[in-house]
């Protein structure tokens, strides 16, 4: 890598941090807008990847962001508040940004026409001092003539509900009533959306308006005007007195044609999108020409994107803290064998047991120093559940909900790998309960609710798995409906009452989830088979609860991370096997007035109290031929979360934290085994995959299941 | 429709002459009519010199029929009364019924 690759690298990492910090601060400020810390690490932010971007070269995108900075500015000096338009922009831009960086990267040009409608809108909130060609200048005084005569211009956009007849309302009696506050300096109709003559209902409204009035009335006077007819129509009002001189909207210079003529009226935002899409792209011109063919092209495209998904994937951004930590162990590690090297050189003169301890400490800092390294992949799930609070407030926002996000356990930390695998099915989730989960605010009222719904974030660890819960308080699952499509499909032979397993493996059945009908009434289901499938790659799974009317909670249960696992080392008929610390619960002696048999050769033993299934491990992996059978002397009692049960086995060695090797990428994929592990002796040993042991010998002890070992 | 504000008539050179309120009340009337007058008519006149007021429905109504007929077809709106110049100013919807 060269070095202007390497300053890109780095350019590119930080500005991901930069716009994640930024979408952050956001999506605070919009809770609680004004000047303040959000606004001042936003701001921050912003200024950084403007001087960032200038210095690598990118100045297209340096003046994008040098405007958004002047916006921010007139936010700090009180001169702009803080509205939802305001804030859905600029989360906008982040995206705006984020793509703009990802052409960079590809050494593409930033789409001049893009930028430019980008920057018209900028320039609306900014008004005249962001006009582009004087952001160098900065905020300079405006002369406002037109204040100083008092007058007011108002850009005001009109569009109302289709049945507003209906109400007996007509908005050409709204319009002539503007005409008796002030002038209607500009007036355009938009009739775009009629139908065809022989298709329209004459009843319903089709038509929409853009004003702008000029008057001396107040902003409340002409809101006034719509009065009766405000919340069930879209209207709205914006001061533009600053950026309207002697009739003439200064904007209208900026804004690309296209922009010009929806604004004036002349075409709707759908033609224009449909003669865009008409402009023809780079490719498409060169394949018309016979310069190229159109394989070729796209050959060239998907090498183009595997090089940025790679570009990304390969750096990792570490705390200093993390490095620190690794560097003092690393020291401590040197001073540690310098000792041990000296206690050598003094041969005779130490004892076994100083021996012993010098090299139990080398092992201790050891262990500590592979946790740290280990950890260096791991990060917190901060960003991922801020990333779903803003998904959960652009959805709300279109759908006319309202909700809110409570967030708790966002410092809990998961592998970068895992958290990059469940990235999409929690988004599925998130997008579940926002569609169809939480209920629209007039429906929640009517069903004694608060009109505001609420989705939580929960994140959590319990043993060596990490629970990350999404849970709202939404009209939850129909059971009932799911249960009768279920026995029609024959998915529940049984008929009985659905326990959550059950209505899990239901809802996550492939056909099932895509069956409209049933995905209309239960809410839920689109996509729950993948959801599933990719957290099980992971050796994780997914449990569901849910009650009509109060809401539904569906919990990931992943591992930690793929790198490290705490163990126990364990023997049985001369097999070496590691236990997973995690679904551990007791060891003991096993003591055979414990145990019970029942049918052909079902065991149970009792522990704590209650009997467990008991199973041995030769059988399950069929290690050995029964008649080779010997009794084990100890049993390791365990607990995956859904089944509790014992395992009877020969000897207990000691507790081993090892580097789990996967069998899959060298042989293929064994359920029941998570993986193998090299021992520090050389031999090799088996991770157990407690969660695939127990799908094998609970479906082996179900009458009538075969279980085929996939 | 005894509530109807709105007749037509036709004089000798076959104009139509609107008269009264245009306005969703009277709504299927005025389809009808446009509807059995206009069917084949190679030229429509209409003379809209007597309509006091045309309420937003009409005007979708009577821009709707317009946007339907072969482009062979001559459209002609005539002698527009002040109250109607007036709303059609207001609601810019002038360009899209006469022109």
């Amino acid at each position: 890598m060269n070095e202007r690759e390497e300053i890109l690298q780095i350019f590119f990492a930080e500005t991901e941090d930069l716009l994640k910090k930024s979408e952050e601060s956001l999506l605070r400020l919009e809770t609680a807008p004004g000047p303040g810390s959000d606004l001042e690490e936003l701001f921050r932010a912003i200024h950084t990847l403007k001087s960032g971007s200038a210095m690598v070269g990118f100045n297209a995108l340096s003046k994008y962001v040098h405007l958004i900075e002047n916006l921010l500015d007139r936010i700090r000096n009180n001169q702009l508040s803080v509205t939802r338009p305001l804030i859905s922009f600029l989360l906008e831009d982040v995206d705006f940004i984020r793509a703009m960086v990802d052409k960079c990267a590809g050494g593409e040009d930033v789409d001049p026409d893009a930028l430019d409608a980008r920057k018209a809108r900028l320039n609306r909130f900014l008004g005249i001092e962001g006009v582009s060609g004087k952001e160098e200048a900065g905020p300079e005084p405006v002369p406002d003539s037109a204040k100083d005569e008092g007058w007011h211009y108002y850009h005001i956009d009109l569009r109302f509900r289709k049945d507003l007849f209906n109400f007996g309302h007509d908005p050409l009696l709204l319009l002539l009533n503007l005409t008796e506050i002030g002038e209607c300096v500009e007036v355009a109709a938009d009739t775009s959306e009629l139908p065809g003559y022989k298709e329209m209902d004459f009843y319903e409204l089709y038509f929409s308006w853009r004003v702008i009035l000029k008057t001396t009335a107040s902003i409340r006077e002409v809101e006034d005007v719509f009065m009766f007819v405000r919340d069930e129509n879209k209207i709205v009002i914006e001061e533009i007195t600053d950026r309207y001189r002697e009739g003439v909207d200064l904007q209208l210079g900026e804004v690309p044609l296209g922009e010009a003529l929806v604004e004036r009226g002349g075409i709707s935002r759908g033609d224009l999108k449909s003669a865009l899409g008409k402009q023809k792209k780079l490719g498409e011109i060169l394949i018309d020409e016979g310069k190229i063919d159109k394989e070729a092209i796209q050959k060239v495209i998907s090498l183009q994107q595997e090089s940025r998904f790679t570009y990304r994937k390969t750096s990792l951004r570490v705390d200093v803290e993390k490095i620190d930590h690794l560097v003092n162990l690393a020291e401590e590690i040197g001073i540690n064998l310098s000792r041990l090297q000296s206690l050598f050189i003094r041969e005779g003169s130490l004892s076994r047991d100083e021996i012993g301890q010098e090299i139990e400490n080398l092992l201790k800092v050891n262990r500590e120093f592979q946790e740290r390294v280990a950890g260096v992949r791991m990060f917190s799930l901060k960003g991922t559940f801020r990333r779903f609070q803003r998904i959960v407030r652009d959805a709300a926002y279109d759908q006319k909900k309202q909700i809110k996000v409570i967030l708790s356990g966002v410092d809990t930390e998961l592998d970068k790998e895992v958290i990059e695998y469940i990235a999409d099915p929690l988004k599925h989730l998130v997008r579940n309960c926002v569609d169809h989960g939480i209920e629209l605010p007039e429906e929640r009222v009517a069903a004694k609710k608060p009109a505001e719904g609420i989705i939580e974030f929960k994140a959590y660890q319990k043993g060596g798995k990490i629970f990350i819960q999404i849970s709202d308080d939404g009209r939850g699952l129909d059971i009932e409906k799911i249960h009768r499509r279920a026995l029609e499909m024959g998915l529940d032979k049984a008929g009985g009452e659905l326990d959550n397993d059950t209505l899990m493996e239901i809802i996550c059945h492939p056909g099932f989830s895509t069956a409209s009908g049933v995905t209309e009434v239960s809410g839920r289901g689109v996509g729950m088979d993948v959801v599933k499938t990719q957290v099980e790659r992971i050796g994780g799974f997914v449990r569901i609860k849910t009650k009509k009317g109060k809401g539904t909670v569906v919990t990931l249960i992943i591992p930690l991370t793929f790198a490290l696992t705490e163990t126990l080392h364990v023997q049985d008929q001369d097999v070496s096997y590691l236990v997973p610390l995690w679904g551990i619960m007791g060891v003991e002696k096993f003591e055979a007035g414990r145990m019970r048999t029942f049918g052909a050769d079902e065991k149970v033993y009792r522990f704590r109290g209650e009997y467990l299934p008991l199973m041995s491990l030769y059988r399950v992996y069929g290690t050995i031929a029964p008649e080779n059978d010997r009794t084990g002397t100890t049993v390791v009692f365990l607990d995956t979360g859904r089944q509790k049960f014992g395992i009877l086995i020969d000897e207990v060695l000691d507790p081993y934290q090892v580097v789990v090797k996967s069998i899959e990428s060298n042989y293929k994929s064994v359920i029941g085994v998570g993986g193998a592990a090299i021992m520090g002796d050389g031999s090799t040993a088996i991770v157990l995959d407690l969660l695939g042991l127990e799908e094998i010998y609970f479906k082996h002890s179900l009458p009538g299941v075969k279980y085929e070992n996939k | 429709m005894g509530m109807l504000q709105f007749s037509v008539s036709q004089d000798a050179e076959g104009v139509f002459r609107f008269k009264g309120e245009l306005t969703i009340h009277g709504i299927e009337y005025l389809k009808k009519f446009l509807d059995t007058s206009f069917a084949h008519a190679k030229k429509i006149s209409i003379c809209m010199a007597g309509v006091t007021f045309a309420d937003t429905a009409s005007l979708q109504l009577l821009i709707a029929f317009r946007r339907s007929l072969k482009p062979e077809t001559e459209w002609r709106l005539l002698e527009l009364s002040p109250e109607l110049e007036k709303i059609l100013e207001i609601s810019d919807l002038k360009n899209s019924l006469i022109r």
